[in-house]
């Protein structure tokens, strides 16, 4: 009879079955859909909805990097020809937290998302992002948060400008004897240069030519420097007052001060990374990164251009210093500001420039092993990386 | 009456509590039988001594005795042949038409002749009968035909001189074999010869435990070139297993990995695998490895546990046997044959979520004989990934988040003897339902949806065996759980495959070396729409295979040479790779005991994914996917095994096996590196492609080194004990640098109990224990597309399986019965991974009823 019971009872008790939820299941992921919408008219072409962390966001406010992107072939469009076009897009996989969306129109067809050379957007491209609209009826880039699983729907993200200029390509400049250039843990500066890129993996257009400065017709990578800091530095050049620019003492005929712009907060901003120390390979989610500032020294070579509070510089020999601090990411993703140089990484670092545009060029790249397709291009020069002993 | 029924014999533990529980129970106590093949083995001895001893009937009891333990051809032949002696031939037909109902094709034609001699004999009898209704009551004495009477009257004296020269110690005939290595007790010497045959000879040797698989025909394991365990419907009764793979647990060298309730992966002598694809499973020989993925899935089975008769598992190379997949051993499920046991209906229930009931019925009509069974089974998940009705993100193909397998099922077999002689066959097989499966590498849990069949038709005439079969399934793949939007792996898959075998056997006598052959050819013909392939599914992929095999076991005295070649043609392997030779001597250091000493190889052809795979799959950036194809020119991979053992069964209570083998494995089959140039995005698939890879042979050389200990003991009537231990060590080798493989144990032990008790009450014990594991979970590197290899322990849990069960009526045709498997992780709520991939391992608690008419 107690066998009859225990039958009785497990027969029961195989209804209802709930199981438990495995305690090594992956990490609640979310979804974020919506529809990205062409406002500008231009015809569709492929694009690229990109996802950031909130606290980590794309230059030029941040470094961040996508997340995740969702791709949107241009034939997912619809809507009338010249007129506003929308397509969905589901970004998937999505954890806890609070991001911001953008998205990138390919219109030349020459984004790739993994090489370093290709993966930005050129001029010609449009941007855009889910933006929220304030009481003035400014919009701004709004983050959005998701949590527990959701799909969060109806994420509208609007494309409607066009970017102007070309990413910041550069080069470094050598140190001795074709050595890397080489700097102490310490602190130290280096140089950059502006370039043309000619390579069978992205095509920048010709260098900068001062002569022929439109936008994007004659693509010319330059780097943006507010005015300011322009002006500073042209003071510095010169060693003059610089009156017109509105700069503290322009109007006391008082000796001008040291300039008072804040070398890390000038366009553009050059960021390293460390990618290959001397002791070995980093951990799994380490890194190593830091900021170098815009030194104001004898810098302008070829002329200023002004577009309203900012000007496109052409660099070249550009310097920048390394403050002998540097970020670290432990591989359990916590932060730490290093400001020991000794316990600085020696070894060799990557450098990466961003415009204020938001648009980047990193060297080391891809193109440093593809044939040069014209004589202002240096490949091999983009295979460089700088040297932090 | 079911076969458990026996008179039991010895003196139970506690005669009042015995007493008690019976009459609470409304009946006597009865026999208790852990291993009905060991317990009636003994009395079938005990028949044969009797017969030495000249107590015939005695003899006869002990051999009906047997019979009602474990039904047997040989007891009932034994028996038929006593009563021919006894003067008692109606009851000699009888018992010799029972023993045809379980002899082997080989034995049907003399057992038949003693039938028709008897009734020859005792036709003038019936011709003298009346005839018409009430002729049964007027058959007496007084209406058998005077001269029938005198031909028995002869007989019977016959059999009392032949009864005498017996028990006055007279040397027994060498009359030949009843067949194999059957001894025979004939007509004792100076016996008169009998005008009308006499008695039959007893069959001496031929209760004995055949296996089938390691040679493809009929052998004592003591005989057998490879190293074999059977496992029997009695062990899966007393086990409480759910699943085949669960109850071979128990099996020295054989290690079982749960990815989930209704995954269990199979490995015998290491090579603990995601799939169980160096394992060829066979159901009474036919093939239900799916080639596709190269592995079975073994929810998708027309059969029940309920169904076996006995699953016998080969460990080593069985290539030159069985073909390509057949690389570290067999699994062959013998099915209930026809016309054999008891009527059934069961009903399982417990946790988690575990329901099973069917039905099933055995019969005779006329020359058919007939076995049919349906039912269904409902397992639960011990784990979930998510919940998807709480995480609209993500969605599912599967409305209850809580079942691994949910199946129904139906099976059905009629065979028909034409004659002595010959037997045809037809059987076909019907399952549909949904299994949880883990696909490999990142691709993870998948439901599947499906439907099973299979038909096939036997033909035996003699030694000469045709056999077809088919078996077709279809289903729908899509993970478990997918993101809302996401890239959908749902795939549609649809697979025929149709075999046709003819094989021979002979036996042959060149001199003093006896020959048993056996050779044979097939076809096989694989049909294969799968969207993950080449071609997206839109247009079949088609495969012809044939093979020719042969194999001999020559014996002289106490030695024999087994030797076995197997060609197989498979359109993408070259025929040098496929060619499968296995030698083995097998010496009997005793009657009961044999020393084996062999070598051999086998193959395993590269699966259709790993062929044909054509896929793009995500690799968590919605917009970039990894290219992953299959290669058709990829060789099989391969092994070659040294292996010796002893099997000993000299002792009526004991058995044992030792072996000791070393393998070598080469050319094991994985994807590799991811490769290739940027390409352009692609709009059809809305992504970038970070590259290709594709399934190669690896590197490394594995050797394998192992000893394996199996016992079983049977101490007292109805008392079981098993014990097996095994101690295993894989290396890997690549440049010159070895390391060790630890997927499987390096140490594994079983101990098992089972007791039948006389007061009908069946207890049952399993606990296995091994050793820790190290997996490696092969990955890539996010920036260089290299496969990485990461390694991740895991702690098998010590697995303890109880089971109780209570024989209930008067005819103990109503079991109930309760059992526990995974006892820790039910006491403490929590499983433990048996692989990092997989859920938790819990446990199942359940209770049973069975009811037998």
């Amino acid at each position: 009879m107690k066998t009859s019971m225990i039958t009785l009872l497990c027969t029961l008790s195989a209804c209802g079955w709930r199981a438990p939820l495995d305690p090594g299941a992956a990490a609640v992921a979310n979804g974020i859909q919506g529809e990205v919408v062409l406002a500008t008219g231009a015809p569709a072409a492929p694009t690229y909805v990109l996802l950031y962390d909130a606290a980590d966001p794309p230059p030029p406010a941040g470094t961040g990097a996508p997340l995740n992107f969702a791709a949107v072939p241009a034939e997912a469009f619809t809507g009338p020809a010249g007129g506003v076009q929308s397509a969905p897009y589901v970004l998937t996989g999505v954890p806890d937290g609070v991001y911001l969306v953008q998205a990138l129109v390919d219109v030349d067809g020459d984004f790739h998302p993994l090489a370093v050379a290709t993966k930005g957007a050129t001029c010609g491209d449009l941007v855009g992002a889910h933006v929220a609209v304030d009481a003035e009826g400014s919009p701004s880039v709004h983050p959005i948060a998701v949590q527990g699983g959701e799909l969060l729907d109806d994420v509208t993200v609007i494309v409607s400008l066009g970017l102007s200029l070309e990413r910041p390509a550069f080069s470094l400049m050598g140190g001795e004897g074709g050595a890397p250039p080489s700097i102490s843990r310490a602190g130290g500066l280096f140089q950059l240069e502006s370039t043309a890129v000619r390579s069978p993996l992205i095509d920048l257009g010709p260098r900068w030519d001062p002569a022929q400065p439109e936008l994007c017709a004659v693509a010319f990578p330059t780097l943006l420097v507010p005015a300011a800091a322009a002006a500073a530095a042209r003071m510095a050049d010169t060693g003059a007052p610089d009156g017109d620019s509105g700069a503290p003492g322009a109007d006391t005929g008082a000796p001008s001060p040291a300039p008072t712009v804040d070398p890390l907060a000038s366009w553009p901003k050059v960021y390293l990374e460390l990618v290959a120390p001397d002791a070995g390979p980093l951990a799994e989610g380490e890194r190593w990164q830091s900021q170098a500032g815009l030194v104001a020294q004898p810098l302008i070579d070829g002329g200023l251009l002004t577009f309203g509070a900012t000007v496109p510089t052409l660099l070249t020999g550009l310097p920048y210093g390394f403050g002998g601090a540097a970020q670290r990411t432990a591989p359990d993703g916590t932060v730490e500001l290093i400001t020991d140089p000794v316990a600085i990484p020696a070894g060799m670092w990557a450098v990466t420039v961003v415009s204020l545009s938001g648009q980047t060029w990193t060297v080391p790249n891809e193109t440093a092993k593809l044939p040069s397709l014209g004589e202002d291009f240096v490949a091999a020069a983009q295979g460089g990386l700088l040297r932090i002993d | 009456m079911g076969k458990w029924t026996a008179r039991h014999r010895g003196r139970p533990p506690s005669a009042g509590l015995a007493l008690l529980v019976g009459l609470a129970l409304g009946a006597a106590p009865r026999a208790a039988r852990a291993d009905p093949f060991a317990d009636g083995r003994r009395h079938y001895e005990a028949g044969l001594s009797a017969v030495q001893q000249g107590d015939l009937e005695l003899a006869l009891s002990e051999f009906r005795t047997s019979y009602e333990i474990n039904p047997s051809w040989g007891a009932m032949k034994n028996a038929g042949a006593l009563l021919e002696r006894l003067g008692r031939p109606a009851e000699a037909v009888e018992a010799y038409r029972r023993s045809l109902d379980l002899a082997p094709v080989e034995k049907l034609a003399s057992i038949q002749a003693r039938i028709d001699a008897l009734m020859a004999a005792a036709q003038p009898v019936a011709a003298a009968a009346p005839s018409g209704p009430g002729a049964a009551e007027a058959c007496g004495p007084s209406a058998v035909d005077p001269a029938a009477v005198a031909r028995l009257e002869a007989l019977g004296r016959e059999l009392q001189a032949l009864t005498g020269a017996i028990a006055a110690g007279a040397p027994a005939t060498t009359a030949p074999p009843e067949g194999g290595a059957a001894g025979a007790v004939g007509p004792a010497a100076g016996a008169e010869p009998s005008p009308t045959a006499g008695a039959d000879e007893l069959l001496e040797g031929a209760y004995q435990r055949l296996v089938y698989s390691a040679s493809r025909t009929a052998q004592s394991p003591l005989d057998s070139p490879s190293t074999i365990a059977v496992l029997t419907a009695d062990d899966i009764r007393m086990s409480g297993a759910t699943n085949v793979p669960d109850l071979l647990r128990r099996v020295a060298g054989v290690d079982v990995m749960q990815l989930s309730a209704a995954q269990p992966d199979l490995a015998v002598r290491g090579f603990n695998r995601e799939l169980s694809n160096k394992v060829l499973v066979l159901i009474d020989g036919r093939s239900i490895y799916q080639d596709m993925l190269a592995t079975p899935f073994w929810g998708t089975l027309p059969i029940s546990m309920r169904d076996i008769e006995r699953v016998e598992v080969i460990r080593g190379p069985a290539s030159a046997v069985y073909g390509a997949n057949a690389v570290t051993g067999v699994v062959n499920i013998i099915t209930r044959t026809p016309g054999t046991g008891s009527n059934e209906a069961f009903v399982e229930a417990g946790r988690p979520g575990y329901v099973q009931a069917g039905a099933a019925v055995s019969g005779k009509a006329g020359a058919n004989t007939y076995r049919f069974s349906a039912g269904g089974q409902r397992t639960g998940r011990w784990a979930r990934a998510a919940s998807p009705g709480d995480q609209t993100a993500l969605s599912s193909a599967v409305d209850d988040q809580d079942v691994s397998l949910d199946v129904v099922r139906a099976y059905g077999r009629v065979d028909r003897r034409l004659d002595g002689q010959s037997l045809l066959g037809v059987s076909a097989g019907y399952a549909e339902g949904f299994q949880e499966f883990y696909a490999i590498g990142a691709l993870g849990d998948f439901a599947l949806p499906f439907r099973s069949s299979f038909g096939r038709v036997d033909a035996s005439f003699g030694e000469v065996h045709l056999w077809s079969f088919y078996n077709g399934f279809s289903g729908k793949a899509s993970p478990w759980l997918q993101p809302v939007g996401g890239r959908d792996l749902s795939t549609d898959v649809q697979t025929h495959t149709w075999d046709a075998e003819a094989e021979g056997a002979a036996a042959v006598e060149t001199g003093a070396v006896s020959h048993q052959l056996n050779f044979g050819a097939g076809y096989r013909y694989k049909w294969v729409r799968w969207g993950y392939l080449e071609g997206g599914g839109e247009a079949p992929i088609t495969e012809h295979h044939a093979r020719v095999f042969v194999s001999d076991q020559a014996t002289l005295g106490p030695v024999a040479l087994a030797g076995s070649l197997r060609l197989d043609r498979h359109p993408l392997v070259p025929l040098s790779e496929t060619l499968s030779p296995r030698v083995a001597v097998i010496t009997r250091l005793a009657p009961k005991t044999a020393l084996r000493v062999g070598t051999g190889t086998a193959f395993r052809a590269p699966s259709q994914m790993e062929s044909y795979l054509d896929l793009n799959q995500p690799v968590g950036t919605d917009g970039v996917f990894v290219s992953t194809r299959g290669d058709r020119n990829l060789l099989p991979e391969r092994i070659f095994t040294v292996e010796g053992g002893l099997h000993d069964e000299s002792l009526p209570w004991m058995q044992a096996d030792l072996a000791g083998y070393w393998s070598r494995v080469t050319d094991l089959i994985y994807l590799q590196d991811i490769v290739g140039e940027l390409v352009p995005f692609d709009p059809t698939e809305a992504g970038f492609s970070a590259g290709e890879t594709r399934f190669g042979n690896l590197a490394p050389v594995y050797s394998a080194v192992g000893v394996e200990l199996d016992t079983r003991f049977f101490p007292t009537d109805g008392l079981d004990l098993y014990a097996n231990a095994t101690v295993q060590r894989v290396t890997e080798t690549e440049n010159d640098v070895s390391q060790v493989d630890q997927e499987a144990s390096a140490v594994k032990v079983n101990l098992g109990a089972s007791y039948r008790s006389p007061w009908r009450v069946d207890l049952s014990s399993h606990l296995q224990l091994r050793s820790e594991q190290t997996w490696k979970l092969r990955d890539y590197d996010g920036d260089t597309g290299e496969l990485i290899t990461t390694e991740a322990p895991v702690s098998p849990p010590a697995i303890l399986v109880c089971r109780a069960g209570v024989r209930l009526l008067e005819d103990e045709s109503l079991e109930l019965a309760a059992s526990a498997w995974n006892v820790g992780a039910l006491l403490s709520g929590e499983g433990s991974q048996e692989h990092p991939k997989g859920q938790p391992v819990g446990g199942w608690l359940m209770g049973s009823a069975s009811y037998r008419f």
